[in-house]
């Protein structure tokens, strides 16, 4: 395979597993900033043994297991002074990423539904998490800003959390039919 | 602590872990039960997937970017001085890389942005769930982004504007209004609109667009363009293959000009009275205000509109042109040297050399967010550069203007230092242990949460080879991320003359009148 295609085909099977390998990292590193640091390092990882890649195998879970190297190197490297790098035991992170093999349709269903369940958030609910998660404002200041009191905030974090598990897993039932 | 007793405390438990709050002692106990039930590492994945998923969709912009040149077919072969093996390949993340824009300071900087397209988070996914989203987003829940803007020149808003900066990225129903100047608008279905201000046009759907006052050029080149809809207060322009002006009165009367093609012109309201009639190429008609005919026009209105962003107009006014006689060396795909101009993007990277740092300059060759940053991770203490040898042969004493925009990312530890630099040095150069030229390297401070702008000229350079770096340095702490886009090389001419005139208002034939 010449490098260009090579290239190509790496541009292909790596779009159309990113969202997914974001989330396997994710359910092991516990910090979205953390989860896209490694999962570039792991596009990179991927890319260099790329000719090794065996197309009659699925690329996914070819890459999973990049991606578990890479977080474990993450967690290496990060030190004890990390945030939630290494807060689980070794132990327990293998455990997850076990699990989440087993359990990869059902995420994969989880994470369409959400798509659409973001949509049915208040609008003042969507800008909370607009803050929360893109803006990363610090949640102390966020609800300074908003004049509530921190603990009011969790508990709204918590609330749309739980409405947007709500409402996937009443979507997930939907869809069996 | 207490133990979470059901799932409903368990989910509490993990929520306030994501939003760490949960005590060493609550995640303790939540190691144990990740390792020995399943229940609870079932719950516990599907939270951290689903944190994963509002990290990608919570962003104000749920796009994708593309290039137009898609990266699956490159065109360009990798010089064997960047292997793509030593870039690493990133995926990237929005909020380390903002939508490009550029702020005023850089004008001409349209010049350079590619074609992008634009496609919307919530038509991935399931034909089911993207129709769900579409019909949820009349509420104004989920933003649909249809349009974008791809150039602006002098372009002054009108209060209620859309921002109106190049990467600007438009909803369905917003509006751009402009006192003065001109805005490209790219929708996404490939059409194009030259805005021409005053002039207030409203982004109603990627097909169609409604132009309430001033005058706009639409070209629809692409396939999936044609059937564009330019809607005015009494008619309706629809697009069969075309170029064509269209021009609001302040009375209300509407004029359209076909440059290239045909359209179809009516009234606006179906079933209204107004009959339908095709207009081909150099003609011209006008719909009266009152809705009563649609008059064929025998002046000449073509010349009369804003076909394109006047690049020429602007090279003049700013007594700027692209000499011909600027070459590049090192590289002769490269994509803009035939017209002596130079810019840093992501497509450029590859024709560009590599310099410093462990950490290289990173280059998106993987991602599906192609966008027109260049990314720098830089890791103390060390430099990411990267460089361009050029050439001036001509006895031309050229002067040489660079403009970089640059936004820093992300610093580790918070209090990290660093800046973005843009260098010229004389000669063919490839080792940078010397002093670039006067004046120096701009040196634009790390962390600096907004988008930067910042230029550097060089007055009177002779002939000669030249090599141009830019890069990054880590100056303290642990790593910083920056990005440049847009380094942009420009020689003007050498003698000051007037300005070009940059008077369009002229008179459009009025049938108000």
């Amino acid at each position: 395979m010449n490098k260009q295609a090579s290239q190509h085909d790496f541009t292909r099977e790596f779009d159309a597993c990113q969202d997914a390998l974001l989330r396997y990292v994710m359910s092991m590193v516990h910090d979205y900033d953390d989860a896209r640091d490694v999962l570039q390092e792991t596009a990179a990882a991927l890319w260099t043994k790329f000719e090794q890649y065996d197309p009659a195998s699925p690329f996914g879970a070819w890459a999973r297991r990049f991606a578990f190297l890479e977080v474990q190197k993450h967690r290496e490297r990060s030190g004890r002074k990390s945030r939630k790098l290494l807060l689980l035991s070794d132990e327990a992170i293998e455990a997850l990423a076990s699990e989440f093999e087993t359990h990869q349709e059902v995420l994969e269903q989880r994470s369409r539904l959400l798509e659409y369940c973001l949509t049915l958030l208040s609008s003042r609910d969507r800008e909370l998490l607009k803050h929360r998660y893109w803006d990363k404002t610090n949640l102390s200041e966020l609800a300074q800003q908003l004049g509530i009191a921190e603990r009011t905030l969790y508990q709204r974090l918590y609330r749309i959390r739980k409405q947007i598990k709500l409402c996937i897993e009443s979507s997930a039932a939907r869809e069996e039919f | 602590m207490a133990t979470p007793r059901n799932d409903h405390e368990l989910f509490r438990l993990v929520s306030r872990y994501c939003d760490d709050q949960a005590t060493p002692e609550e995640i303790r106990w939540l190691d144990e039960q990740i390792v020995s039930s399943s229940l609870v590492r079932r719950m516990f994945l599907e939270c951290m997937t689903t944190e994963a998923d509002l990290g990608r969709l919570s962003a104000p912009d749920q796009v994708h970017v593309e290039s137009s040149e898609p990266v699956a077919e490159p065109d360009r072969s990798v010089p064997a001085a960047v292997p793509w093996g030593t870039l690493v390949a990133r995926a990237i993340d929005w909020r380390r890389h903002p939508l490009p824009f550029i702020s005023t300071v850089s004008m001409l900087t349209f010049m350079f942005v590619s074609v992008l397209l634009i496609w919307i988070w919530a038509q991935r996914g399931s034909e089911k769930i993207s129709s769900s989203i579409q019909a949820q987003a009349g509420g104004n829940r989920l933003p649909i982004f249809v349009a974008k803007v791809t150039g602006s020149h002098q372009a002054t808003e009108s209060p209620g504007s859309a921002p109106v900066f190049v990467g600007a990225h438009l909803r369905q129903g917003q509006t751009i209004r402009l006192k003065d100047g001109l805005a490209e608008v790219r929708f996404h279905n490939g059409a194009q609109v030259v805005l021409e201000g005053p002039v207030e046009f409203q982004v109603q759907t990627d097909q169609q667009g409604r132009l309430s006052i001033g005058r706009l050029v639409a070209r629809c080149e692409t396939d999936t363009a044609k059937g564009f809809v330019i809607e005015t207060p009494n008619a309706r322009v629809e697009d069969l293959g075309t170029e064509f002006g269209v021009a609001v009165r302040p009375g209300g009367s509407t004029v359209v000009a076909v440059l290239q093609g045909l359209v179809r012109v009516g009234g606006n309201e179906p079933g209204g009275q107004l009959a339908d009639v095709t207009v081909s190429e150099g003609q011209a008609v006008a719909v009266r205000s009152d809705h009563g005919q649609v008059d064929r026009l025998a002046n000449d209105v073509e010349g009369q509109f804003v076909r394109s962003l006047p690049i020429d107009a602007i090279l003049n006014r700013q007594n700027l042109v692209l000499n011909p006689n600027f070459e590049f060396v090192g590289s002769s795909e490269f994509t803009n040297a035939a017209k002596g101009r130079l810019t840093l993007n992501d497509a450029d990277v590859p024709h560009w050399t590599q310099d410093g740092g462990a950490k290289p300059i990173v280059s998106n060759p993987t991602s599906i967010f192609k966008f027109s940053h260049t990314y720098f991770q830089i890791q103390t203490p060390s430099t990411a550069a990267l460089y361009q040898h050029v050439k001036i042969p001509t006895a031309t004493q050229a002067v040489l203007s660079m403009v970089a925009s640059h936004r820093s990312y992300l610093a580790v530890p918070d209090n990290s230092t660093g800046h973005v630099f843009l260098e010229l040095y004389a000669g063919a150069i490839t080792s940078f242990a010397g002093e670039p030229m006067t004046p120096t390297s701009v040196k634009a401070p790390a962390l600096s949460s907004s988008l930067q702008t910042f230029s550097n000229q060089y007055q009177q350079l002779p002939p000669g080879d030249y090599t141009i770096r830019v890069g990054g340095t880590c100056d303290g702490g642990k790593y910083f991320q920056a990005g440049i886009s847009q380094v942009q090389l420009m020689v003007p001419a050498n003698d000051a003359s007037d300005e070009a005139s940059t008077d369009h208002h002229d008179n459009l034939p009025s049938p108000d009148s």
